[in-house]
């Protein structure tokens, strides 16, 4: 039964990963078409990004097994972000999930995801500093106050 | 002063002071009661007694069953567990930060927010100590966060 619940419990985790992800992949893809005139997403393409979103949430959860901690452990972040480039713009390259697409406009969605990856470390090197601060705060208002 | 010494059925020893007024003797009585009761028992390794005061802890650690106190230029083994050492001197900055320590807060240098709610504590003598995320809500809680 604990090997059943341990595995649960990591697909209960992997799963919001994922399915952040594929939110921002579908929207994203929406709002491309909508730029290219589409109004319609093929549903093949929506099954192709959520199985690529599921990847990357695995070895996601694989390279960050505590949680992410985008700040301290700078090889896994690199292994992070490469995995990300391979997965996103492999499959999005091979499967065609951006057809039609001018040059520019690839080079347009390449930059959209690395600053998406440097986002998400900003966010968190953000949250982690204010966060830090306040509890050096706490710590030399209690070490005085005793 | 008169001293007496009664041996009678009680669930704990008990010390009761009678007087008039609280003079300088009694003052003096009462504080080296205290100070008794907040004193660690330690032993070093050539089983050497120490009573050490919290103040001097920095830090205790359990490793094969075994308790280890460790002031900054000392390391001793005591009696007591983890859970008895945080519930006896948490008011005196004891804390517990992981299934296998705890530590004193009033000797962390600083703190660091690390990432899955962990944080990581440094402390005067330049060691480091992770707060598992299981205790850090617990110590910011303490913190007044």
């Amino acid at each position: 039964m604990e090997p059943f619940n341990r595995f649960y419990l990591w697909g209960l985790n992997t799963k919001y990963r994922m399915g952040l992800y594929f939110a921002a992949a579908v929207s994203f893809k929406g709002l491309v078409n909508a730029l290219l005139g589409l109004w319609t997403v093929d549903t093949l393409i929506l099954l192709e990004m959520l199985l690529a979103c599921f990847a990357f949430a695995c070895l996601e959860t694989a390279i960050f097994p505590h949680g992410k901690n985008l700040l301290a452990e700078k090889k896994r972040v690199v292994l992070w972000a490469v995995l990300a480039n391979v997965i996103f713009l492999g499959c999005g390259w091979m499967l065609r999930w951006f057809p039609g697409i001018p040059l520019w406009g690839a080079l347009v969605l390449v930059l959209f995801l690395e600053s998406s990856l440097g986002g998400m470390w900003y966010a968190l090197w953000l949250k982690e500093k204010r966060d830090t601060a306040a509890l050096n705060q706490g710590l030399r208002r209690f070490q005085e106050g005793a | 002063m008169k001293i007496t010494v009664e041996h009678m059925d009680l669930p704990e020893n008990e010390v009761i002071l009678r007087c008039p007024a609280l003079d300088e003797e009694m003052l003096g009585v009462l504080s080296l009661l205290r100070s008794g009761l907040q004193r660690l028992c330690v032993w070093d390794d050539s089983r050497r007694t120490t009573l050490l005061t919290p103040d001097e802890v920095v830090y205790c650690e359990t490793v094969d069953d075994r308790i280890f106190v460790y002031t900054g230029q000392a390391m001793y083994q005591t009696a007591l567990g983890l859970g008895e050492l945080e519930s006896r001197y948490s008011g005196l900055g004891f804390f517990r930060a992981g299934k296998s320590a705890v530590v004193n807060l009033h000797h962390i240098r600083s703190l660091v927010s690390q990432g899955a709610g962990r944080i990581e504590a440094t402390l005067v003598t330049g060691e480091k100590m992770m707060v598992s995320r299981r205790y850090a809500p617990a110590l910011r809680e303490r913190l007044g966060l």
